[in-house]
């Protein structure tokens, strides 16, 4: 073999060889893939599966928002309460910014601030909430949905950093709480089996529920954590489709109801 | 820190106000974001960045697999940096079943990326792995967008 030939034939080996090394799996053997590989959950913005509904044409989204009854939110609640309401109230902002809602991403702006102030981490989340109030007035939507997540994100770095990692998911399960109910509300407005399909979510609610019950139990308790507890283990075979694909108008019923306790238990504590 | 790396952690902060303290305590993150901001300013259309972001260290050839539940009809991108300019890592996306839907992925020195269409609902597996690794472990943040 010439020797340009050999260096052909070697290179073109290489070639084939590195990108066997380098290209990706076609397939995860998801049975065997060991636990400690596996890092996180991430739990979704409420913004994310609203875009999803947006696009199959849903979009009466006044229909789903809080209201007025922003106004009288509680403040003499528990701490875990307080987190899972402010949790609640930055998802019905998402919800506001659907609807581009000014009146309620003001009174959402507000209510944040107020709820942040009482869990002790106000400073964080004031400049967006400043932000949130500005756009509001100005119909910037695109600002308004980039400081509720900025100050969801402050909120949960402050608890972090003052060591309340499970006021920090308590926020997210608030937030998951309300977006569940919003998504469920609008599907049963004209349901349809294939749209049904977004609230397929069995993982995430079972790394949810996971995390609820490792927290401490004396931060759980009092009738707003019941409902959560008796919703999340309602909730775990509800959101999964069928062998069809599809989760029955029935189930959503449920869903909906579930989601909209543990709301109302929150707006009335 | 390297001087390159100052000069965008801080044009990143400009951009994109209240990132700075992130931008500065993670060079992993510094270079995805860098990635991603052609991404977050095209004027059609253009991605919702995520202000959440995860990090970690592996091991040579080492990897990671990040759950994310992802929603029908949205479309993803996700980035991932590593800290030391040297290193080299990967991401790739594979649907509930565990089939790898990459619409595109790419590697760019010491930065990564896959963007995918989410066809279903569900939770999806983000595997992030470590291609090249100069020092014990190298260290890597990720961030992604949906639209």
């Amino acid at each position: 073999m010439s020797r340009a030939l050999w260096h052909f034939a070697l290179s073109l080996f290489l070639a084939f060889s590195l990108s066997a090394e380098e290209g990706p799996p076609l397939q995860l053997n998801l049975d065997e893939l060991p636990a400690d590989l596996v890092e996180e959950v991430v739990v979704p913005l409420p913004d994310e599966v609203f875009r999803s509904l947006d696009k199959l044409g849903k979009q009466n989204w006044h229909s789903q928002l809080i209201g007025k009854r922003l106004e009288d939110l509680s403040l003499v609640q528990s701490r875990g309460e307080t987190a899972l309401l402010l949790g609640m109230v930055v998802a019905n902002g998402f919800v506001a910014v659907q609807a581009k809602d000014s009146e309620e991403v003001h009174l959402t702006g507000q209510q944040v601030l107020r709820l942040a102030e009482v869990l002790g981490v106000k400073e964080s989340v004031l400049p967006h909430c400043q932000i949130i109030l500005e756009s509001a007035r100005n119909e910037g939507w695109d600002e308004v949905r980039r400081e509720l997540d900025r100050a969801q994100k402050s909120v949960r770095d402050s608890m972090k950093e003052l060591r309340d990692e499970n006021l920090a998911q308590l926020v997210s399960l608030g937030g998951w709480i309300k977006g569940t109910q919003a998504v469920a509300g609008l599907l049963l407005q004209e349901y349809q089996a294939d749209d049904s399909e977004i609230l397929n979510q069995p993982e995430l609610c079972e790394y949810l529920s996971d995390t609820f019950y490792a927290m401490p139990p004396d931060l759980r308790q009092g009738e707003v954590f019941g409902k959560v507890e008796q919703g999340l283990e309602v909730l775990q075979p509800l959101l999964r489709t069928n062998a069809d694909g599809v989760i029955e108008e029935a189930s959503l019923e449920i869903i909906q109801s579930e989601t909209t306790n543990v709301v109302e238990s929150l707006l009335k504590s | 820190m390297k001087p390159f790396l100052v000069v965008s952690a801080l044009t990143v902060a400009l951009l994109w106000p209240g990132s700075l303290a992130q931008a500065m305590v993670h060079d992993g993150r510094s270079y995805a974001i860098e990635e991603a901001i052609p991404k977050l300013e095209q004027r059609r259309n253009p991605y919702i960045l995520r202000e959440q972001w995860w990090f970690g260290d592996l091991e040579k050839r080492g990897r990671k697999v990040i759950r994310h539940q992802l929603y029908r009809g949205n479309d993803y991108w996700f980035w991932v940096g590593a800290s030391e300019p040297s290193d080299r890592l990967s991401v790739h996306i594979y649907d509930p079943q565990g089939r790898l839907v990459d619409a595109e992925s790419y590697r760019k020195e010491q930065v990564a990326a896959a963007r995918v269409e989410a066809e279903v609902t569900g939770s999806y597996y983000v595997v992030i792995q470590a291609l090249h690794v100069s020092q014990s472990t190298l260290g890597w943040a990720m961030l992604y967008g949906y639209r």
